[in-house]
């Protein structure tokens, strides 16, 4: 039993695997680098995933899409590139490592960093970051899309607002929003949507998303060769995507990631219907069972994330008995958001974290549940 | 070297119409765009008349040429250079 898709969807869908095959045995060619058939059928298919992750995510011009190593590296990428000594920051208190962690290490170079606390829920609300960017000039706001931990999903058009009235770009941490939550980056009017190819997009490892809205171009996290350039072409291009994809891609990644968009494109409604009605018969039987559920109500929309704590068992002896005794996989700790923890009250515990996803039935909530009520007894 | 190989005499050399542009994203857009409109294309390694270097060029026949330029402009794929090569 999988209950881990937070970490890492699994199993990947077999278009998903097929495509990632394909481009290793199909394909051979460097995609934008020959003009041979090889190449450019290559060339031709990272484009078409390219477009296929555009729709996807709401985008309407695909070269705002930039394929990277990871939600990680395009934080990174974002942060580093956009934010530099003397500017202002304000972030939710919610926040991953992937952004904690840049951030930690901009505010050492001189980047102030204004950190807003979350309620008990995980909610950020955003009279409260309307307040933080009042307080002083702001270059940005980052927020992430749900929480890892508690699964709250944040009000990110109403951030948005609030960031762009006080002349700040709005950043977003989507690993645990894109496919768990339809994602519209125009109407939601984000400046960069960042989003792991991996979890809830299907994908395989070794890809992640940035979107970059038109206009908003941080500094590219490397230079290299793109395909392009003359004689005298030893400066890096700005044009996009080529910008931020110095090197080769991971191109099987790519046709893999463009699968699973597709896939999405056909299946997401459905599947975030499902996953919404397992969510909630899951964190309803952990309360039943005694565990306390952090994060929001069992009536209020979150992503497929349930973590609990309970007052005599540790949560680290939880996912091992359930892994050792019963098959399911679960994780236990911090899960890379101690920041997180804090907010929500478990960081001195942390907490077992259960995430359903694609393909998840019943039976797995079940299975878990009676596990777990077991366990409590 | 005779310039034959074994499948016959070389082709006589026919003028194409060349198109370059900002990046190979690009240049895979365009090819796709003038395809859908019907015409025939190729991608080439762009030519040294050209400016050479790195980078993809599509080669269209001059007949469709206008053609090709319109479905890129409907498309919104900015060309960055148009030039004639005579090739195979």
């Amino acid at each position: 039993v999988y209950l881990d898709h937070a970490a890492t969807s699994w199993p990947k869908p077999t278009q998903v695997i097929d495509a990632v095959v394909s481009g290793m045995t199909d394909l051979g060619g460097n995609p934008g680098r020959s003009a041979h058939e090889l190449a450019m059928d290559s060339a031709r298919a990272v484009h078409a995933a390219r477009c296929d992750v555009a729709r996807l995510l709401g985008a309407p011009d695909p070269r705002d899409i930039a394929i990277v190593s990871g939600c990680t590296e395009g934080c990174n990428l974002v942060l580093k590139g956009f934010l530099g000594p003397g500017d202002r920051v304000v972030v939710s208190s919610l926040e991953h490592n992937s952004i904690a962690r840049p951030l930690n290490a901009l505010s050492v170079a001189g980047v102030e960093v204004i950190v807003v606390e979350a309620d008990a829920t995980g909610a950020v609300d955003p009279a409260a970051v309307a307040a933080a960017v009042a307080s002083g000039p702001t270059r940005a706001v980052v927020c992430m899309h749900a929480s890892n931990v508690a699964g709250t999903i944040q009000p990110i058009a109403d951030l948005t607002r609030v960031a762009h009235d006080a002349g700040a770009a709005m950043i977003v941490d989507g690993a645990q929003g894109a496919g768990h939550v339809a994602v519209d980056v125009v109407a939601l009017g984000v400046d960069a949507y960042v989003c792991s190819g991996h979890k809830a997009l299907l994908g395989p490892e070794g890809v992640g998303v940035v979107y970059l809205a038109p206009g908003f171009a941080p500094r590219e996290a490397s230079q290299g060769g793109t395909g392009d350039g003359g004689i005298n072409g030893d400066v890096h291009p700005t044009t996009r995507p080529q910008r931020y994809e110095a090197g080769t891609r991971n191109v099987p990644g790519i046709l893999g990631l463009g699968a699973a968009a597709r896939l999405l494109a056909e299946q997401g409604d459905a599947t975030r219907a499902e996953e919404a009605r397992l969510v909630r018969r899951l964190h309803e039987g952990l309360e039943y069972a005694g565990y306390t559920v952090l994060g929001p109500p069992a009536d209020v929309p979150r992503v497929p994330i349930v973590s609990v704590t309970h007052p005599r068992l540790d949560a680290d002896r939880l996912a091992n008995a359930l892994d050792e005794r019963y098959g399911i996989a679960t994780r236990a700790g911090l899960h890379c958001a101690p920041w997180a923890h804090r907010t929500l009250g478990s960081g001195a515990t942390g907490a077992l974290r259960l995430s359903l996803g694609w393909g998840s039935r019943d039976c797995d909530v079940d299975a878990a549940l009676d596990a777990l009520a077991e366990l409590a007894r | 070297m005779s310039g034959a190989t074994a499948a016959g005499p070389p082709r006589p050399l026919r003028r194409f119409v060349v198109f370059t542009f900002d990046s190979a994203h690009d240049s895979i857009a365009a090819e796709r765009l003038i395809a859908d409109a019907g015409l025939s294309v190729r991608a080439i390694p762009k030519p040294r008349s050209l400016g050479g270097g790195c980078g993809i060029a599509l080669r269209v026949d001059p007949a469709g040429a206008a053609g090709a330029e319109d479905a890129l402009s409907r498309g919104g794929v900015a060309l960055s250079s148009r030039g004639e090569i005579q090739d195979y």
